[in-house]
């Protein structure tokens, strides 16, 4: 009879072939190849489409700028609480709180009054107060699974991921109720925020403005020093690795699973404000329906891909986004070739979950050798 | 008064069906100490899937009970066999339980819109009729008795047959059960196999008895509320039917809620913010016995020479 | 000799296995003969129980060969070995602790079906462990068994097997007389029907009194072997350790002696009727209460299981206090975190640190911030020297203070504990089997520098280790745990093996 078995042994040296970014591009190539094989077999596209439209997308630079600084800085937020095994896919929930955050106080909240004066100066520093209250609600829309995963044990991913619903639904009851704007041609959605309120645009650089700009430098500083150099960062690395370990160096693993749940939420909670106050200018109804551009799903692979390692959150992010906008180009490209109801969000998801799968196996192998053997 | 509990009764039956197969499913998985994160992910594609099937299969066939019944076998045969590819690839390497299960739920979600809309894609062309099954009296008996044969199966599976104890066995310390000749991978495979049979068979109830139809992003999140009640029931079968009770009943009344002038925003996250609760609240207890408490190598990465 | 013996059974030839930072065997080849009771004899980190782990298939050597009775064989999981009626009984026993006796035992039988009932097997059970002598309820969850109950459902488990070959891993070394000598009797049992047994140990006397044959590992090859009538101590000895010479244990404890007396006793810490829980809620200290004081060195001797764990635990913080009450320099701390606790200068030196103080995933001087630095900004420069002068002054094999721990080996893991917990030790040292993994040249070492820290600093340590020969030769007083309380309690002068082992499994 012949038996087959795994010998999975851990590596005494390593693998030079195996360093992070040959990891990191090799696994992007499988994953792609992976899926579309999918592709292929499941709606019939031709190679040459494929990977021709993949081309286009990774050559108009400037198409990937937008999603690139959103999957930067929520890319930054959950590595962040990676770093802390908080696992961290309520990002969309907490963007979408940020988002609520800013147009409260930009529209329904005194500091309205601010942006209808024409005092530059006061309206610059408001914006500033806008943005940061964004990330506060996001921090507490992650504390809440955060709060629960440290004192009640619950498994913080599920109630993460039903999190974002139940900011999804808030929106949408804000902006379809107390929230609903008089001048929107009868859609249901809210007012556009003042023009005072909105943030600069780069001038040549269409799609980026110049606060974003300083947010995603001050984000990727500010992470950077965190883990690298402060003793909280470090207290997030052995949260994440071996809580006990912290526990008996005499640090309260709950409070440090708070701060790491905080500050991930505040960071993702910033991005929202930004967006909105950015690029979008109001809320619109139903926006789990792909309004969000889900962008705090797809960071979950930005992070995923740099994995604890703040260094290669900005590569990642522009792999990520190059991947996002391959999705989308699909849809538009080969319209006839595809389902008519297929959203283009459902086939980045094809791409990303399979190269997610391929890049974790990789990465296993990296660390260790697994060699299949027949026995006779 | 009778009128409305017969309603009530043969409302709740499929969707008491659809979370207590699904939660049982999704036990069985985690009790062999998987992680299942991915549940979503194939609770979403299941349901995609069977629509897709069933529409396949009635062009062919034309529309009756046995195109319907077997969508729903190709669709458990399909999803048990990812399943198991699944529990065994997590087993095999020593991978983190939490990246596999998030990459297997994203793409599990883009296949399922794909899977979906090749079905809908042929039933807009050749308008095909699917059999769906019916609300009546009759299939909802069957349904509670169905329900009371596989909970009774799994709770004997579990803790009173050798299989069971060796699930169990390596969901508390895979890397004793291996030492003492157990091939952790063959059992997890098994287990991902009959626990991936009943969430597929869950998913495709969900499509074409429940729902009745497909449209795309159908089933999201509600592999999460069934993964609630396994949780909420502490992955044990005799508790799990009870709490799978109170669950289903919550999700057939709460758009109910809006004649009782509950804005549809509200009474929609009813069963999100009950799921969530509960999951606290019973998180929080502590567990007196040991057949209540989590599978001590729940999510944990198993390799076998690790120097203890 | 019986016409059975001196088949071969098993040919193991250049094994070598390596492990990330160290080679655990370079080459070792064995011969194992039918009807014989082998000794593997070496200190620790000598390679005999990865050796082991080899042949019981749990282990994958990197190269070299095995043969059962003339046939090549490869095996990828522990499944196989047994499968060739090899069956291994670790140290720690290999029994899942949240299943019954019933479905541990049920683990094991190959011949049943998965679908076989669970009380089908209940009663062999019972008819199994009383034909050894023993009583124990078949459906009891395996962690309310004692460590002494675990290794007869071990033993219960091989006989059921059939074991063809049988590997005993330092079993026998922390059970009590009687136990020990009911498996000798079962080994000799084995052994006149034909079969073998590999009885791993590092005690020279038990390899001595009970085997046929003694091989003798050093740092990961065969010394040599040796056939009974030319078995020496002295001469086992010397091939175990080389030519090191080893300083007896008498002169330590003659210098020692002298010095202890002469100081005053103030105390530091007490425990007052302590009630604790373990990890599954079982009590597992029932109302413990003692005393330690300044400058000497408190041994807590016990047989494995017995509480010392949640003792440690209790007096570094880890573990929540039901009942009772624990003083540390003058202020209660009872229940108040162990920030309270390490601030007021307590170190802890546990046997598992990858468990308790490391994290395998981060680097060496990262390991050593987060047990030192109090500013918010970690000054790595400073760090950095300091964990050079760790690897100088400690002999910690690695490239640089910036590799992960995890690559470290068993005994470098836990020098570098001493290395970070002797300095955070100012008024109070734990230590528990902090010897474990340490090779008998450096536990020596250790143990020296705890005499001095309790002599010349003045220090109180808590040293508890399930080796009695430890306890006897470091402490001053000598405190014996069983079922969670201290049934005993000696000064240096007045201590007594035979009492304390009497109490030990009272």
């Amino acid at each position: 009879m012949v038996r087959v078995g795994f010998v999975v042994t851990r590596r005494t040296k390593q693998n030079i072939l195996m360093s992070t970014p040959v990891v990191i591009s090799g696994s992007l190539v499988l994953g792609l190849l992976i899926s579309y094989v999918i592709i292929w077999i499941t709606m019939g596209i031709d190679i040459i489409s494929f990977f021709g439209t993949f081309y286009q997308t990774i050559t108009s630079y400037t198409g990937l700028l937008e999603p690139f600084v959103f999957l930067a800085m929520i890319g930054t937020a959950i590595t962040i609480g990676f770093y802390g095994s908080f696992w961290n896919v309520g990002a969309e929930g907490q963007y979408v709180m940020g988002m609520l955050g800013a147009i409260f106080l930009t529209m329904f909240s005194p500091l309205n009054s601010i942006f209808t004066q024409d005092n530059v100066l006061l309206a610059t520093l408001t914006k500033v107060v806008v943005v940061i209250f964004g990330g506060v609600l996001g921090a507490f829309w992650s504390l809440i699974p955060g709060a629960l995963k440290a004192y009640a044990k619950v498994t913080e991913v599920p109630v993460l991921l039903l999190m974002n619903y139940i900011a999804y639904s808030i929106s949408d009851y804000l902006t379809a109720g107390p929230w609903k704007g008089k001048y929107t041609y009868g859609y249901i959605r809210t007012d556009q925020i003042p023009e005072s309120a909105r943030l600069t645009t780069i001038p040549g650089l269409e799609m980026l403005r110049y606060e974003v700009l300083a947010a995603i430098v001050l984000i990727t500083v500010f992470a950077y020093v965190l883990l690298e150099h402060t003793t909280l960062g470090l207290k997030i690395k052995f949260l994440g690795t071996n809580p006990v370990a912290l526990k008996s160096s005499g640090y309260d693993d709950k409070v440090v699973t708070l701060l790491t749940a905080t500050l991930s939420g505040f960071i993702a909670g910033l991005a929202g404000s930004l967006r909105l106050l950015g690029y979008d200018f109001r809320l619109p109804y139903n926006i789990g329906d792909g309004k969000t551009g889900f962008y705090g799903y797809t960071a979950i692979l930005v992070a995923w891909l740099s994995f604890r390692n703040i260094r290669y959150v900005l590569i990642s992010a522009l792999i990520v986004a190059s991947l996002n906008s391959f999705g989308y180009r699909m849809q538009m490209l080969l319209k006839g070739l595809l389902p008519p109801g297929l959203s283009a969000y459902a086939i980045s998801l094809v791409l990303i979950g399979v190269t997610l799968v391929v890049y974790t196996i990789v990465r296993v192998l990296k660390e260790y050798s697994i060699k299949l053997v027949i026995k006779t | 008064m009778m009128e409305i509990l017969s309603w009530f009764i043969t409302a709740l039956a499929p969707a008491y069906i659809v979370y207590t197969l699904t939660s049982l499913g999704n036990l069985l998985i985690e009790r062999s100490g998987i992680l299942n994160i991915a549940i979503d992910g194939f609770f979403v594609l299941s349901s995609a899937m069977s629509y897709t099937y069933a529409i396949l299969i009635s062009q062919y066939l034309g529309p009756g009970e046995l195109p319907t019944f077997l969508s729903i076998a190709l669709t458990v045969l399909s999803i048990a066999l990812m399943y198991s590819i699944f529990t065994s690839l997590i087993t095999v390497l020593p991978v983190s339980q939490g990246a596999i299960g998030l990459s297997f739920m994203f793409a599990g979600y883009g296949l399922g819109a794909i899977v979906g809309n090749i079905g809908r894609l042929v039933f807009s062309i050749h308008r095909v009729r699917v059999d769906y099954i019916g609300m009546t009296i009759e299939s909802s008996v069957l349904a509670y008795i169905f329900i009371a044969i596989v909970v009774t199966f799994i709770h004997v599976l579990l803790y009173r047959l050798k299989l069971g104890v060796f699930i169990r066995a390596v969901g508390e310390d895979p890397r004793v059960a291996s030492q003492v000749g157990v091939n952790v991978t063959y059992i997890r495979f098994l287990s991902g196999l009959l626990g991936g049979s009943l969430i597929g068979l869950g998913g495709a109830l969900f499509t074409l008895w429940r729902i009745g139809g497909w449209s795309q992003g159908q089933g999201l999140n509600h592999g999460w509320f069934a993964y609630a009640i396994s949780i909420a029931g502490w992955r044990f079968p005799l508790l799990v039917a009870p709490i799978s009770a109170f669950f289903s009943s919550l999700y057939v009344l709460s758009p109910h809620l809006q004649s009782i002038g509950l804005p549809v925003e509200v009474s929609t996250i009813v069963p999100y913010i009950t799921s969530i609760t509960i999951m606290a609240l019973v998180s929080a207890i502590p567990k007196r016995s040991r057949v209540f408490t989590d599978p001590k190598a729940l999510g944990r990465e198993f390799f076998r020479e690790e120097r203890a | 000799m019986s016409f059975l013996g001196n088949q071969t059974v098993l040919r193991i030839s250049n094994i070598v296995k390596k492990f990330p930072g160290v080679v655990a065997l370079d080459g070792v080849s064995l011969e194992l003969y039918s009807g014989e009771i082998r000794s593997l004899l070496g200190e620790n980190g000598s390679g005999k129980s990865t050796l082991a782990k080899v042949i019981a298939g749990i282990y994958s050597p990197d190269s070299g060969s095995i043969e059962i009775e003339g046939r090549s064989v490869r095996f990828t999981s522990p499944a196989d070995a047994i499968r060739y009626g090899i069956f291994y009984i670790p140290q720690n026993p290999s029994l899942i602790e949240n299943l019954t006796v019933t479905e541990n035992i049920l683990l094991v039988s190959k011949s049943l079906g998965l679908l076989t009932k669970v009380d089908k097997v209940r009663e062999i059970v019972n008819e199994e462990v009383s034909k050894l002598g023993y009583q124990i309820d078949p459906d009891t969850e395996v962690s309310r068994l004692s460590y002494t109950q675990k290794q007869i459902v071990e033993l219960v488990k091989a006989s059921l097997l059939g074991a063809k070959i049988l590997i005993v891993d330092e079993v026998t070394t922390y059970l009590p007389k009687v136990v020990r000598e009911s498996f000798y009797r079962y080994m000799r049992h084995m052994k006149d029907e034909g079969r073998t047994i590999i009885l791993i140990t590092h005690k020279i006397s038990e390899a001595v009194e009970v085997a046929d044959r003694i091989t003798i590992l050093r740092s990961g090859v065969v010394a040599k072997t040796l056939e009974r009538e030319e078995f020496d101590v002295d001469l086992i000895r010397k091939l175990m350790f080389g030519e090191r010479a080893l300083p007896t244990r008498k002169e330590h404890l003659e210098n020692y002696t002298l010095a202890s007396n002469r100081r005053e006793k103030v105390e530091l810490a007490r425990l007052d009727n302590i009630w604790a829980n373990d990890d599954s809620g079982n009590i597992a200290l029932r109302g413990l209460s003692l005393k330690i004081n300044r400058g000497e060195v408190l041994g807590v001797a016990g047989i494995s299981g017995n509480g010392q764990k949640e003792l440690a635990e209790v007096l570094v913080g880890l573990r929540s206090i039901k009942r009772g009450h624990y003083y540390l320099d003058g202020a209660e701390v009872t229940n108040r975190g162990v920030k309270a606790i390490r601030t007021a200068g307590v170190g802890f030196i546990p046997e598992a640190p990858l468990y308790y103080s490391f994290s395998g995933d981060l680097s060496l001087v990262e390991n050593v911030a987060i047990a030192s630095s109090n500013n918010f900004l970690i000054r790595w420069g400073s760090l950095a020297t300091k964990v050079r002068e760790f690897m100088n002054i400690y002999g910690i094999s690695v490239s640089s203070p910036k590799a992960l721990v995890k690559v470290l080996s068993g005994g470098n893991v836990m020098r570098l504990a001493i290395a970070r917990e002797l300095e955070l030790s100012k008024k109070m040292l734990i230590a528990y089997n902090a010897t474990r993994s340490l090779d008998e040249m450096f536990s020596e070492t250790f143990l020296n520098t705890i005499r001095m820290l309790a002599r010349r600093d003045n220090i109180a340590v808590v040293y508890i280790s399930e080796s009695l020969d430890e306890i006897l030769a470091v402490s001053d007083k000598v405190a014996v745990i069983s079922s969670g309380k201290i049934v005993g309690l000696f000064e240096r002068e007045s201590v007594d093996r035979e009492t304390v082992e009497k109490l030990m499994v009272m």
